[in-house]
């Protein structure tokens, strides 16, 4: 077994529950229910490779989001664990976590969520504030980076006035600035037009070959997830089907086709899991 | 982390936030930023009109009005009331020390002065008690102890060429106690069984400031030497000094051994301290500024905290830390609250002058606040009072919104 071998990430028995606020409770009053919980993904089990791009599909509601904050440790589990290289991420405290994210972990958020006032550099350029970079070399690598999204003559503006696609991927950009460890990205095309998508994809490849970083994609654009080393599809929280992309052709409807072991990605040379997790 | 990343990280924040608050508050959200500006504004701006009407009605009794800068006093256990302290140590040849302060550049004039309480009675046989202030009077003088100083002949006659003047200015409140008017002789008893000296009312201080009303009379130095017996030695409780070069203050300090120089400001400063109503006043007006400025500062973090929760909890999504999130908006909650003190300041002392314009021109002839140093540093302590005050309420609010589980929420 090689280091890439080991996986970046493990989970085991992932399970989180969200306690109701006052109108859920409610709500569930009227309806008769009587545990005030909800229950967004339950005894999930999966691991992710250093290298390995893996997309997850579902409905909306189906855990995909749940399962990325938990991936990237925006998030505790209800029970069950995330072992990011071997650090149960649950053992960390909330200043340590955020730590760890800033060091291993890139996001890039369905909406964005780009400070309004400051220009499309500085926002790509604020994990390497944190991480008290000089300044040149924060201005140099974000422009780099923009350069490389087609936003070169974009640096200045400011995100309202770029467009969507453009703020998507400033947005990017600012997840892969620190190169982490692992890139989470939710919807990471959506408002993106078939070109710049596959700019973007790209890039998340390049990222995955060059640094061994692991991308997790969850996306409803089946395009978009062709990308993918393995596809997790995920419905009512649960993981339904976790496949090779190579191995089929990604249609609206899950195959429920299991990997073969010790099967090799035609791309990467990633090989996926030996043993499925999933239920 | 080591102290180079550290700083680094320091001034990149504080780039961040000097760009988040200046497109805040010119783009992206003008209305919440100049609302926490004009809260402070107007907090500071009326605690300085406050608090310098409270420093108006302390300095009115004391030397406020006086065209005088520097008092030098001889040391003693304090130097309140520099101008009527009576029977401490008083200065030696002061006659040939003030002429040649006067003769030294920088300064105006300079002038000793001796107080003493005097009994003095009229020709219709009506004796009182007042306080005599001896002086060497000059064109620039003015007033001294609120009473005007027209009516004295420039310099001192009778120290000389030993012309003897009689010359006195009555106070309105002196001139009412006896009963007395310009041109009336007044005779004073001298002490020790020396012969009694007749003078003359040359003028009545009819001002409508504080120290008028006051029994006062005001005559020649060497005239009222002669009657104390300070002649002697030529002797005098202080010197004042007009003058408008801040330079000169150590200089005055070695015009005699063991003594104190005392300024406008510092004397006003301590006058307020001194005097129960203005300080009550002072105080009062600072708290309601703090109370003022920190609730509306408050108010605006709220709702900027709130406004800003999803970039906030997306800033702790991507690693920056709590320190580094309540460091971001305490800088530009800081940046906000020294605009808003500055600019309060200033709008401050327009009022002052506009309360002063309005006094003058409705019930007084005189200033009733004053602009002393005094108030216009209180307006930035209270400025940075509402900062401190501000800064645990952000905390507070970091820790329960923005966090990075609220993300995509």
């Amino acid at each position: 077994m090689t280091l890439t071998d080991i996986p970046l990430i493990q989970c085991r028995n992932l399970t989180r529950s969200y306690t109701l606020g006052s109108n859920g409770r409610q709500w569930l009053r009227r309806s008769g229910t009587k545990t005030p919980t909800v229950t967004a993904i339950s005894d999930i089990n999966i691991d992710i490779k250093r290298g390995e791009i893996v997309g997850c599909s579902g409905p909306s509601g189906s855990g995909k989001s749940t399962l990325l904050h938990l991936l990237a440790g925006l998030d505790t589990p209800t029970s069950g664990t995330v072992s990011f290289d071997g650090t149960d991420l649950s053992s960390l405290s909330e200043r340590a976590r955020t730590r760890h994210r800033l060091d291993h972990v890139g996001i890039v958020f369905q909406h964005f969520h780009l400070l309004d006032s400051l220009s499309a550099r500085a926002n790509v350029a604020l994990p390497l504030v944190e991480l008290g970079r000089p300044k040149s070399e924060r201005r140099n690598r974000a422009t780099k980076l923009l350069t490389a999204m087609g936003l070169e003559d974009r640096i200045t503006h400011r995100p309202p006035q770029l467009s969507g696609g453009e703020q998507q991927r400033v947005a990017i950009a600012r997840a892969l600035i620190t190169e982490p460890d692992l890139v989470v990205a939710d919807e990471p095309t959506g408002e993106l037009d078939t070109q710049t998508g596959q700019r973007v994809l790209t890039r998340f490849r390049e990222l995955a070959a060059e640094l061994d970083t692991a991308v997790v994609i969850a996306s409803h654009d089946e395009p978009t997830l062709k990308i993918a080393d393995r596809l997790v599809r995920m419905r009512d929280g649960e993981i339904i089907d976790i496949e090779s992309v190579s191995e089929t052709e990604i249609s609206d409807q899950p195959t429920h086709k299991q990997p073969m072991s010790g099967q090799q990605h035609p791309e990467t040379g990633n090989k996926p899991l030996n043993e499925d997790y999933s239920k | 982390m080591g102290l180079l990343t550290r700083i680094r990280r320091s001034v990149g924040l504080v780039g961040v936030s000097l760009r988040r608050t200046y497109v805040r508050a010119t783009k992206t959200a003008p209305g919440r930023t100049w609302m926490s500006i004009v809260g402070v504004t107007l907090a500071v701006g009326l605690m300085v009109v406050v608090a310098g009407i409270g420093v108006g009605i302390a300095t009115q009794s004391t030397v406020y009005g006086d065209n005088v800068d520097y008092w030098i006093t001889p040391e003693t256990g304090g130097s309140s009331s520099a101008l009527v302290d009576t029977d401490s140590p008083r200065f030696g040849s002061v006659h040939s020390t003030t002429a040649d302060l006067s003769g030294t550049g920088g300064i105006d004039y300079a002038s000793p002065v001796l107080t003493q309480p005097m009994r003095i009675q009229t020709a219709s046989g009506t004796a009182e008690n007042v306080l005599a202030v001896g002086i060497v009077n000059s064109p620039q003088f003015g007033s001294v102890t609120q009473v005007t100083t027209d009516g004295l002949t420039v310099g001192d006659p009778y120290y000389n060429n030993e012309q003897w003047t009689g010359e006195l200015v009555m106070s309105a409140g002196a001139a009412e106690l006896l009963s007395a008017g310009e041109g009336d002789s007044i005779t004073v008893t001298r002490p020790r069984g020396a012969a009694d000296r007749e003078f003359t009312v040359t003028n009545v201080d009819q001002g409508a400031s504080s120290g008028s009303q006051f029994p006062i009379v005001v005559m020649q130095l060497s005239e009222l030497q002669i009657i104390t017996g300070a002649d002697s030695n030529d002797e005098a409780d202080q010197i004042v000094v007009s003058s408008t070069d801040p330079t000169i203050e150590s200089m005055l300090a070695d015009v005699y051994p063991r003594s104190t120089v005392s300024t406008r400001a510092g004397l006003n400063a301590q006058a307020v301290f001194e005097d129960e109503l203005p300080l009550a006043l002072s105080v009062t007006a600072g708290i309601i500024a703090v109370v003022i400025g920190t609730l509306f500062v408050m108010t605006t973090t709220g709702l900027s905290v709130a406004a800003d929760r999803g970039r906030l909890s997306t800033l702790a999504a991507i690693g920056m830390s709590w320190s580094t999130r309540f460091r971001l908006l305490a800088s530009e909650i800081l940046t906000t609250i020294l605009i808003g003190g500055l600019i309060g300041v200033l709008l401050g002392m327009g009022g002052i002058r506009l309360v002063n314009i309005v006094a003058q021109r409705t019930i007084t002839s005189g200033t009733i606040a004053s602009t002393e140093p005094f108030v216009l540093a209180s307006g930035v302590v209270v400025t940075g009072i509402i900062a401190l005050l501000s800064l645990p309420y952000l905390g507070l609010l970091l820790r329960r919104v923005g966090t990075a589980t609220e993300v995509g929420r």
